[in-house]
C-alpha cells in the first residue's frame, strides 16, 4: 500500500483560503501609511508660499473600502479649511499665476510604492 | 542695456523640453515660455503659456546611469471667450498629442495628456472677460 503525507498541501490550501481576508487587513494598514506619505509629500510641494500660509494644512487623504477586494486611497482637499477651495487655482494656475503642481505629482509618485507594498503583503499572506 | 543672458551650453533634458515647446509653436498659437510677454502691447489672445522644468530622471532596469526622463509640460491657454480657448487648445493638441519629440541625445515616447482643466473665466482679471484652460502633457524620453 502506498501512502502519502498531504498535510503540507492542506496547510497551503488553508493559507490560500485565508489569504484574501489577511491581505485585506494588511492592505488597509499599508494604504493608510501610503496615504499619509502622499499627503505629506503634497504639503511639502506647496509649502513656503507667502500667500498660502494655511493651504498646506487643508490637504488631506482618505482610505476607504469601495467594494469587495477594493481599497481606495484618495488625496484631496478639505474644502472647509482655510484656503482649501483654492486648490484648483494652485494646482493649474490661472491667467496671471503659474501653476504649483502638488496634488497630482504626489499621487503619481505614490503609485509604485503602493504596488510594491501589495506584492509584499501577498507574499506574507501566503506563507507568512 | 545689457545683452540678454545666453547659456553657454544647454542640458539635453532642457533641449528636449524646448523642442516640445517649439513643436507647440508649430500649431499657429503664440506660445510663451513660463510667462506671457510683459509690457505694452499686451499679448493678443488667444495665446498659450508653457510651464515645464527638466522633469525627473530615472534608470531603466539594469542601466548603470539615469537614462530616462519624465517631464510634465503644462500649456495654459488664454482667450477672450471659451470658444477661443477651446480652439487654441485643439490646435495645440493637433500639434502635440501622440507626437514624438527628438533631439540629438533624447528620443521621446508619444506625448500624452495626463491632466486637463476645463475652460473657466478668470475673475481676477478686471479689464475684460478673460477665459483660460490647461492641458498637462507627459513628456517621457530615453537617451538616444
Amino acid at each position: 500500500m502506498i501512502s502519502s503525507d498531504v498535510s503540507q498541501v492542506r496547510a497551503l490550501a488553508g493559507e490560500f483560503t485565508r489569504a484574501p481576508a489577511v491581505m485585506q487587513r494588511m492592505a488597509i494598514g499599508a494604504a493608510d501609511r501610503r496615504g499619509k506619505a502622499m499627503r505629506d509629500d503634497a504639503r511639502e510641494r506647496v509649502r513656503g508660499h507667502r500667500s498660502l500660509p494655511h493651504y498646506p494644512e487643508s490637504i488631506t487623504y482618505e482610505v476607504s473600502r469601495t467594494g469587495a477586494g477594493t481599497i481606495e486611497v484618495a488625496l484631496g482637499i478639505d474644502k472647509g479649511a482655510a484656503q482649501g477651495p483654492l486648490w484648483n487655482l494652485i494646482e493649474f494656475g490661472s491667467v496671471n499665476n503659474a501653476p504649483i503642481p502638488h496634488l497630482i505629482p504626489a499621487a503619481e509618485a505614490a503609485g509604485p510604492g503602493f504596488t510594491t507594498d501589495i506584492g509584499v503583503i501577498a507574499e506574507r499572506a501566503v506563507g507568512g | 542695456m545689457p545683452a540678454a543672458w545666453q547659456p553657454p551650453s544647454v542640458h539635453p533634458d532642457a533641449q528636449l523640453v524646448e523642442a516640445a515647446i517649439t513643436l507647440a509653436r508649430s500649431s499657429g498659437v503664440t506660445v510663451y515660455d513660463s510667462q506671457p510677454a510683459k509690457g505694452a502691447p499686451l499679448p493678443s489672445r488667444p495665446y498659450a503659456v508653457a510651464y515645464g522644468g527638466l522633469g525627473t530622471p530615472a534608470r531603466l532596469t539594469m542601466a548603470p546611469v539615469s537614462n530616462r526622463v519624465d517631464t510634465r509640460l503644462q500649456f495654459t491657454v488664454v482667450g477672450d471667450s471659451a470658444a477661443q480657448v477651446r480652439w487654441a487648445l485643439g490646435q495645440l493638441r493637433a500639434a502635440l498629442l501622440d507626437q514624438r519629440v527628438s533631439t540629438l541625445s533624447r528620443r521621446s515616447f508619444p506625448l500624452t495628456i495626463s491632466d486637463s482643466q476645463d475652460v473657466r473665466p478668470d475673475d481676477d482679471v478686471k479689464s475684460a472677460p478673460v477665459f483660460y484652460a490647461a492641458d498637462v502633457y507627459r513628456l517621457a524620453a530615453v537617451h538616444a
